[in-house]
């Protein structure tokens, strides 16, 4: 049975920090949020606040998908209680294209308005959504025309630690208050420039965007925390909180045995030990929802043909076992249904790795399509039944800040709903030993990222070693 | 460029191993000047900032040597710092001064310096001492009396943009660094950690006739490669020189006595400095060899952009320049937004002007080379019915395009896009055909494409990515940021 009394105190955080930004109209609001804690959610409860009070609101999204994610989610919404109010979606030139069948029929939605130019964002509803490239570009612009010359009440800024604190230096000013909403455990805002001058400083123009804020405005904030993680089950927020959220307590809404993957058929004895081994690993998985498996100790290339053959091989085996998933959302699940290839999803460090792994899968057949496979910057925010994760330290001679940077692994680690099998090598637990973190910081850094990766990657294996397979 | 995949870097080392140094690119991605200034610094082992001798000059005869006999005295440092400055002033002033007219940016033109600088340091190690040595000139210490000297402060200040540059900017050609600029552009058979050695990385690179590329590397190793002595040298020779010199002005030796024992430190240093500085050299015409790509070579874009950095630092310096320990947000975000935009526009150049780089990039789905097999018009549905150009390509081996990604066909003019729209493998998997359909009107493509876009012709396309010019700073920190400066 789910934890009621947790999901009763995380919609009682929701409702204080709706009121404190709608009603109160507090002007600094942070919230905290553990991965599958329903943050979209939170952020639509605060549009529809808005909506209703009638309050000028700029609401700051990501990414393309996200924003499209916000608009038809908050539509629906609206459009299912009977809501009369409107909000408006101002796309990006690029979204137009790349999304044009999934905004087209939101142009002629009763709840939204899809502002085409600068104009109609001017005069548009008071509530409206963008993503965060647009407002700063707006914001600055230096062509009259473009430049958006409208200020507004409230500003919310959804998954604000993957914003850059540059893009919230451009159009911050146009916000009277600021609510942000974000998961401090994950990746953070991706550039391609070498940013070791700044990593580690308080506020910089590259750290998250709340990470500043709170630098230089640190006790004028007000902070929430959500409680509760519906996404991961308690059996994985006993590792991921442990390893990821060392300042933030959550627990999980479903609780044990709430959460059930069962293989049909069982692990069939006589193959040869790989295949074993790889039985043995699902077998683990379903029965504590996590499993390591370790193939033999080797320096290699990155993209190691033999590390995604044996991914390849494990959801292969995964779906021939032919497994069941049951949870109690939605009811459909309640009594256990097949586990669809869709919802499993192998995530790696980088493209080329999610390269191999896809033509290992592919060639397994069509029926194998739709397993999704994914770098972790790109599978970041989406979740999944069963996850299989190429562990970012695998085969490597060394550990470098990037791979042992805890937001990708936490990222890679908290997708999963029943399951999370981590694919390595045998020697992860030596390398991290050889490779203490260099330390090197800039001046005046108070944080030491490497560190604190270096910290999570072996608490991580340490907490995982019980299921490692051999 | 960022470099080669890790694939890729793995083919062409294994070749090298077998031959000599590989080509990594079919022409040259970065600009070398007629006469740049060749820096050669050599440090203290444990002293940061300290600089024991610095060679300058402009051309392979002419090399200047400054020698500092004891670094950690302030005093003696600030006499070769002194030299040094007035050098390099002399350099960029006369630079800084001599402007013309140029568009810096679309429908906006400016007076920049005619003709952009250009430092040359042996190893990124050097540019790392030349970026610590710039923090020593600018922020000296002042005492009542002795004001801070205003030429080493400039000179200073000189340094700081050119080490900025080096550290954010990629390939930036205002610093150039000889065993970075060699890299980009060859495979040796050594390791990288090898090739910090400008000596060893010079003798893989060319090795004399009947040795080996690798056994020519070896036999350089035991000299100075970096800025450092090596330590052989540095106990026999230079550590006793040093603490003679130490001792008789300690002891209060007159500046006739103390001279005899200077000279004694410049002897010890001269050949690893000398050595360094052909070497540098070397390096340089090695580069030179090679065939530029368009926008490197004077007039380029890249120059012009060049050039307006140099000239927004000279007036940054001729008024009253602030040089914090932190970037502020403002700075921070102008330092990335530089940054990136040139690393957008460095690889987008690589890839449309070499082909070698586009192969590498293909690897990825950064780029694409093949051969038309259909050229057609086709009707899409968007808000209401449009033109667009549709392009069947057939392109070798496997290829799978970047998530996401749109397409710049590489033609004489620039801006047709295409978005990948189907990709599917020919059966056995000896090529891929893919279907690109263009993003804009077709009217326009037409009138511009037609002559080369036909059946069996070759195409080639780099990922697209959009440019975002010009944006201007806020003026103020935005209140949830404004607050004390850390």
């Amino acid at each position: 049975m789910p934890d009621s009394a947790l999901l009763a105190r995380a919609d009682e955080v929701s409702r204080r920090v709706v009121k404190a930004s709608v009603e109160d109209g507090r002007p600094l609001l942070r919230v905290r949020a553990p991965p599958g804690a329903g943050k979209t959610r939170l952020t639509r409860q605060v549009m529809q606040a808005a909506i209703d009070a009638n309050l000028p609101t700029l609401v700051v999204v990501q990414t393309n998908a996200q924003a499209i994610d916000l608009v038809r989610g908050m539509a629906t919404l609206l459009a299912t209680a009977g809501h009369r109010g409107r909000f408006g979606y101002w796309p990006s030139q690029e979204a137009c294209q790349e999304y044009a069948s999934e905004i087209d029929p939101l142009r002629t939605h009763p709840n939204v308005v899809v502002c085409r130019s600068t104009a109609e964002a001017r005069s548009g509803p008071d509530v409206l959504v963008a993503v965060a490239r647009k407002w700063a570009w707006h914001a600055c612009a230096r062509i009259p025309d473009q430049l958006l010359e409208r200020d507004f009440d409230l500003g919310v800024i959804d998954e604000a630690y993957q914003m850059q604190t540059g893009e919230l230096l451009r159009f911050g000013a146009r916000a009277d208050r600021l609510l942000m909403i974000g998961d401090p455990g994950q990746l953070e805002p991706f550039t391609t420039i070498e940013t070791a001058r700044w990593t580690g400083l308080d506020a910089s123009a590259v750290a998250p965007a709340p990470r500043s804020v709170e630098a230089r405005r640190g006790h004028e904030i007000q902070g929430f925390d959500l409680p509760a993680s519906l996404r991961l089950d308690t059996r994985a927020v006993r590792v991921v909180q442990a390893c990821f959220y060392p300042n933030l307590s959550f627990d999980a809404v479903a609780l044990d045995g709430d959460r059930t993957l069962t293989l049909s058929r069982p692990g069939a004895g006589r193959r040869g030990p790989a295949d074993r081994d790889i039985d043995a690993v699902l077998d683990r998985a379903a029965s504590t929802g996590w499993g390591l498996l370790e193939l033999p100790r080797a320096v290699t290339v990155r993209d190691d043909p033999e590390v995604a053959a044996a991914i390849a091989a494990v959801v292969h085996r995964l779906l021939e076992r032919e497994p069941r998933v049951r949870r109690d959302y939605p009811a459909e699940l309640r009594h256990g249904a097949p586990l669809r290839p869709d919802q499993i999803a192998v995530g790696t460090a980088h493209r080329d790795q999610r390269a191999r792994v896809r033509e290992a899968i592919d060639a397994l057949g069509p029926q194998y399509q739709a397993v999704v496979v994914d770098t972790a910057n790109r599978i970041q925010g989406r979740e999944f039944d069963v996850t299989i994760v190429w562990h970012p330290l695998t085969g490597r001679v060394d550990a470098t800040a990037f791979h042992l940077d805890t937001g990708r692994l936490c990222v890679l680690a908290s997708r999963h709903r029943h399951a999370c099998i981590l694919v390595t090598r045998h020697g992860l637990r030596d390398l991290l030993e050889e490779h203490l973190p260099s330390g090197l910081r800039p001046r005046r850094a108070t944080e030491d990222r490497e560190h604190d990766g270096w910290e999570a990657h072996r608490r991580m294996l340490e907490m995982l070693a019980v299921h490692s397979i051999p | 460029m960022s470099g080669l995949s890790p694939e890729a870097l793995a083919l062409l080392q294994a070749e090298a191993h077998f031959r000599a140094a590989v080509p990594a690119t079919a022409k040259r991605h970065l600009r070398i000047s007629r006469k740049p200034l060749v820096i050669v610094p050599l440090g203290l082992a444990g002293e940061d900032g300290a600089v024991l001798a610095l060679g300058m000059g402009r051309t392979r005869e002419d090399l200047e040597l400054l020698v500092c006999p004891e670094p950690r005295k302030w005093n003696l440092q600030t006499r070769l710092l002194r030299d040094f400055s007035s050098r390099l002033l002399r350099y960029l002033d006369r630079r800084a001064a001599d402007r013309e007219p140029a568009e810096v940016a679309p429908g906006w033109t400016k007076d920049v310096a005619r003709r952009a600088p250009q430092i040359v340091a042996p190893t990124p190690a050097a540019a790392t001492l030349l970026q610590r040595v710039a923090e020593r000139m600018v922020w000296q210490r002042v005492d009542v009396g002795r004001p801070a000297d205003p030429d080493m402060l400039r000179a200073g200040g000189w340094l700081w943009f050119f080490g900025e540059r080096h550290e954010l900017v990629e390939s930036d050609s205002l610093l150039l660094v000889a065993t970075d600029a060699q890299l980009l552009h060859f495979v040796p058979p050594i390791s990288t950690a090898e090739a910090a050695h400008l000596l060893a990385l010079n003798a893989a690179l060319a090795p004399p006739p009947g040795s080996s590329a690798v056994a020519a590397a070896r036999a350089v190793e035991h000299l100075t490669g970096s800025t450092l002595t090596t330590p052989e040298h540095d106990n026999r020779v230079l550590q006793p020189a040093i603490e003679a010199f130490n001792e008789a002005s300690r002891e209060g030796a007159s500046r006739a006595a103390l001279r005899p024992l200077g000279a004694a430190i410049e002897t010890a240093v001269r050949p690893a400095v000398e050595a360094l500085y052909a070497a540098c050299h070397d390096a340089l015409d090695r580069l030179r060899a090679l065939e530029p790509i368009p926008p490197v070579r004077s007039g380029g874009r890249r120059t012009i952009a060049e050039r307006h950095a140099f000239t927004r630092h000279a007036d940054f310096l001729a008024r009253d320049p602030r040089f914090a320990r932190a970037d502020s947000l403002r700075r921070g975000l102008f330092l990335v937004e530089d940054a990136v935009t040139e690393q957008v526009r460095v690889l987008r150049e690589a890839r449309w002007h070499d082909p070698l780089a586009r192969a590498v990039a293909s690897m990825t789905g950064d780029a694409l080379d093949g051969k038309v097999r259909a050229v057609r018009e086709t009707t899409v549905q968007l808000q209401r019915r449009v033109q667009r150009l549709e392009l069947e390509v057939e392109t070798p081996g496997p290829w799978r395009p970047v998530a996401g990604g749109q397409y710049e066909l590489v033609w004489t003019e620039t801006g047709f896009v295409f978005a990948v729209t189907h990709v599917r493998p020919t059966p056995g998997g000896a090529s891929t055909r893919i279907t690109l359909r263009s993003t804009d009107r077709v009217r326009d493509a037409l009138a511009v494409l037609p002559q080369g876009l036909r059946t069996g012709s070759d195409v080639a396309f780099v990922l697209f990515q959009r440019e975002f010019p010009g944006l201007a700073l806020p003026d103020d920190e935005p209140w949830m940021l404004a607050g004390p400066s850390s």
